[in-house]
């Protein structure tokens, strides 16, 4: 089948039958959402166990079972890593992993992988584990990648049915509410927990720091909670949060910030109660803390800004340029900060954040988003998950969800890394439909997707506009086509868009 | 055995290295596996050039565009075999005298990292830098890439020059001409002999390589340079522009540098680059974070007379520019001064005022470079 993004895919992979992406809101769900196991706790009995081990005895965790993380402790994580060394050393085979992210750190599922332990993955893959996988003939079915919105639907639909949910929390008390704000190993927002919590057959939660009952707020829920476990460290305080995240000082990098706020600008966007995405990379960085500065010299203050907190975020809302911020994920110290002791600074969960199949989510509310990318290519389709060599080193995170939701998504982006043009006839991997994508901002020129019309009409005059071939070709001049990557036919992984659909599928790359 | 080794290890860079060999050997270490072919052929190009039959080559590539491994291969090859080789000359508009150049960004000669983006912070100039920017084992690579750089880089509508050594002018003119730069400046301009010697250099390889119209900017720096202004401004017609470099001058002079220490030199350059219709145009500053410093300096230089500051990092050209840009008000009165004029004309006056006041050729010069400065004329 040719899918609506112009991909092709298999009708059925793995006993799967797949359905095609067609368009970024054309799916209406239908039926409910899977019913929760109700769940007993004998109040004379104690939640608190003494290992992993006996947590996994007790849940029953089996050969062939899907077991959940959720990423807020990034690149310190140490949870998975114990998690599955003790279902290794417990002989289990076969589960099923379901991060809502991987990280470098993570590298050691390699093993588990090779091993037998691991033989599926859904959710996110980065960095030597997606190298890894793109290898082919790794895992026992094609990995399924899902958007922090599309995971949350694929988990309250039923699609992603985890058995046991285990919970890396820096505060905890023996009934199993937690948060991500207090201790050591403190990281902040935990809203990717959330569905895993709420929907897995079993919830565990592992800390490093239980404190008298009840731990407020109780953003992970008791009710929800069967098991706690307490270990050593949750985590490396060094890799979870960073003190402040550097802002780019690429003088190339530093303009593209500065024209996507210029294009804000230009096209009246920053206006009072304007609602704001900000990434957390370097050029996104750049350009939340430059649309602050803007803001603040011309008196104007905006409803709310989301995404990825950093200080850059607090200071707007310190400094009074926004009056909300919602938030998923705490990027640094001073976020954390925030977020314990700012009223107007308001966790949020991944449903909330990004379900396309719910009652309405967040990014819907949002006026403009910045964001990145691997490539793009001349319809504005972005690839997030693969290199222009065919592998696959990213997840998709919230990309696909922000850039349908928001009012105007800009692509922050260099025309060149290294020696690969990001500009391409069609990209290797779609992950985000360019029908959703609104505005390209490179350091060679902005070009403006032709289905605005009225932002073209806006920004004409104000802004210096090019035709995205233009600026195609004009890094061609400098900077010749790659060659296209050798693949293989073995799919090794599939790229779901965020209602469930597929949009593409990423093949084995041949050495 | 002979062994040459060219480039460095940072990003965006190459190193290649050249040694004897039987028949051709390529061996890449690409940072992207898929490109490594792409290299090979940029390789195998360059060995054609030069034409050689036994050699290694051994590239390790750290995101290096084309232009940067053409540029270390032939600079090897180069090295290795003696041989010069005949190339095409790249076409390029030729310049206008009274362009603007309110700002013109120095860019090393030898970092691709810094070159690659060189044509896009908006500068009216670009100059290509194989003097102090380059250490002294470095300068025949620099040649080599500042070469291939003007040849492939879409430097589009900015003007580039390329500074060359005073020891090695006619080694430095012979190759980058070939990428046929709009024009030359020269360091440590001293006397109308050491323009004459340039323009001579030129004249030789603007023959060879059949281009013309290749522009002069000597660079004074000393003592001795500010005593000649006037015979160097008068040495050449190809001088567009005379610009002042204050470090190297305020170390001949044994100051201490201050806009006191300057302002003799700075005020003769201005009016003898006046007196011979050419830009003046004042020297970088070099605090970078020091955006007010830069500011204040630049007004002040513009008050003086000048045409253009120097800028070592992108960052500053933009607030360059603010300082040269007129007033709304500047601006309406300039306009006001050009249709008094042209009134005047149509009704045959002489003598024409505006608002009860003369308006003679200064004030129409002064107020039509306004007018270009604020982008209407």
């Amino acid at each position: 089948m040719i899918n609506a993004a112009g991909r092709e895919i298999p009708s059925e992979l793995a006993g799967r039958k797949l359905k095609p992406y067609r368009g970024p809101f054309s799916t209406r769900p239908s039926g409910r959402r899977k019913a929760p196991r109700i769940k007993f706790h004998d109040p004379r009995k104690s939640k608190v166990l003494k290992s992993i081990r006996e947590a996994i005895k007790k849940v029953g965790l089996k050969d062939g079972d899907t077991i959940s993380f959720h990423h807020h402790l990034r690149n310190g994580d140490h949870v998975v890593n114990m998690v599955l060394d003790t279902i290794a050393r417990m002989g289990i085979k076969d589960i099923r992993l379901a991060p809502t992210a991987l990280f470098p750190v993570h590298e050691k599922v390699i093993q588990h992988i090779k091993n037998g332990v691991v033989t599926r993955i859904e959710g996110s893959m980065n960095g030597p584990i997606g190298a890894f996988v793109s290898e082919g003939g790794k895992l026992k079915e094609p990995a399924i990648l899902r958007s922090h919105g599309g995971r949350a639907r694929a988990v309250a639909s039923g699609e992603l049915d985890i058995d046991v949910a285990f919970i890396a929390a820096p505060i905890c008390d023996d009934y199993g509410n937690c948060n991500g704000r207090y201790g050591k190993s403190a990281f902040g927002a935990m809203g990717y927990a959330y569905t895993d919590t709420v929907y897995a057959e079993h919830t565990v939660v592992i800390t490093d720091n239980i404190q008298p009952y009840p731990v407020t707020p109780p953003i992970v829920q008791q009710t929800f909670v069967d098991y706690i476990v307490k270990v050593n460290s949750i985590g490396d305080p060094s890799g979870i949060q960073t003190g402040t995240l550097r802002i780019t000082r690429s003088p190339a990098r530093l303009k593209i910030a500065r024209e996507a706020v210029n294009v804000l600008a230009a096209a009246g966007i920053l206006r009072n109660g304007v609602s704001i995405q900000a990434g957390a990379g370097g050029i996104s960085l750049a350009a939340t803390k430059f649309v602050h500065e803007y803001m603040k010299k011309h008196g104007i203050v905006g409803s709310f800004v989301m995404g990825g907190t950093t200080k850059y975020v607090v200071d707007m809302l310190r400094e009074g340029t926004m009056m909300k911020i919602l938030d998923v994920q705490s990027f640094d110290l001073a976020a954390i900060e925030s977020l314990r002791t700012n009223p107007m600074h308001v966790e949020i969960n991944n449903t909330f954040y990004a379900d396309i199949h719910s009652g309405g989510c967040a990014v819907d509310k949002l006026d403009a988003a910045f964001l990145g990318g691997t490539e793009i290519d001349i319809n504005f389709n972005v690839n997030v998950n693969t290199h222009s060599d065919g592998k696959l080193l990213h997840g998709i995170g919230g990309h696909q969800d922000v850039a349908a939701g928001a009012g105007v998504t800009i692509l922050l982006m260099p025309t060149v890394r290294g020696r690969i043009p990001t500009i391409r006839k069609e990209v290797t991997t779609v992950t985000t439909p360019g029908e959703t994508v609104d505005v390209l901002v490179t350091e060679r020129g902005i070009a403006v997707n032709p289905r605005r019309e009225d932002l073209i009409e806006d920004l004409k005059g104000k802004v210096p506009l090019v035709d995205i071939e233009d600026l195609y070709k004009r890094v061609r001049r400098f900077c010749r086509e790659p060659k296209e990557p050798k693949l293989g036919d073995e799919i090794v992984a599939v790229i779901e868009y965020r209602d469930g659909t597929v949009i593409d599928v990423v093949r084995a790359v041949k050495s | 055995m002979k062994e040459i080794k060219v480039g460095t290890e940072n990003e965006k860079d190459c190193l290649v290295t050249v040694r004897d060999g039987k028949g051709v050997n390529i061996d890449v270490e690409a940072k992207v596996e898929l490109t490594r072919e792409d290299i090979v052929d940029v390789i195998d190009e360059c060995i054609n050039l030069y034409d050689v039959d036994n050699i290694n080559i051994t590239v390790r590539e750290f995101g290096a565009l084309d232009y940067v491994i053409r540029a270390r291969t032939c600079c090897a090859l180069y090295k290795f075999t003696g041989k010069k080789v005949k190339e095409k000359v790249f076409t390029r508009r030729e310049t206008e005298r009274d362009k603007l150049r309110r700002s013109r960004l120095y860019v090393p000669g030898n970092n691709p990292r810094l070159q690659i983006n060189a044509g896009i912070f908006g500068s009216d100039c670009i100059i290509l830098d194989l003097e102090d920017s380059v250490p002294p084992e470095q300068k025949e690579a620099a040649r080599f890439l500042v070469k291939e750089a003007l040849k492939t880089l879409d430097f589009e509508e900015t003007e580039v020059w390329v500074r060359v050594n005073r020891e090695f002018l006619e080694e430095d003119i012979e190759q980058v001409l070939v990428g046929n730069p709009h024009g030359i400046c020269l360091p440590k301009s001293e006397c109308a002999d050491d323009v004459k010697e340039v323009e001579r250099i030129i004249e030789k390889y603007e023959k060879m390589y059949s281009i013309k119209g290749t522009k002069l900017m000597p660079i004074i720096e000393s003592a001795r340079g500010i005593l000649n202004l006037e015979e160097i401004a008068g040495a050449s017609d190809r001088i567009v522009a005379l610009a002042f470099g204050a470090e190297d001058f305020t170390r001949d002079i044994g100051g201490e540098k201050s806009w006191d220490t300057l302002l003799y030199a700075r005020s003769k350059l201005v009016t003898v680059a006046k007196s011979f219709d050419i830009q003046a145009l004042d020297t970088v500053y070099s605090r970078i974070d020091d955006i007010e410093g830069l500011m204040e300096e630049t007004r002040r230089i513009i008050k003086m007379g000048f045409d253009g500051k120097g800028a070592i990092h992108p960052e500053q050209i933009r607030y360059i520019h603010e300082c040269f840009t007129p007033t709304e008000e500047e601006v309406e009165y300039a306009k006001r001064v050009m249709e008094a004029i042209e009134e005047a004309k149509k009704k045959g006056l002489g003598a024409i005022s505006l608002d009860g006041r003369m308006i003679d050729k200064p004030i129409v010069k002064r107020a039509e470079r306004i007018l270009r400065l604020g982008g209407v004329l």
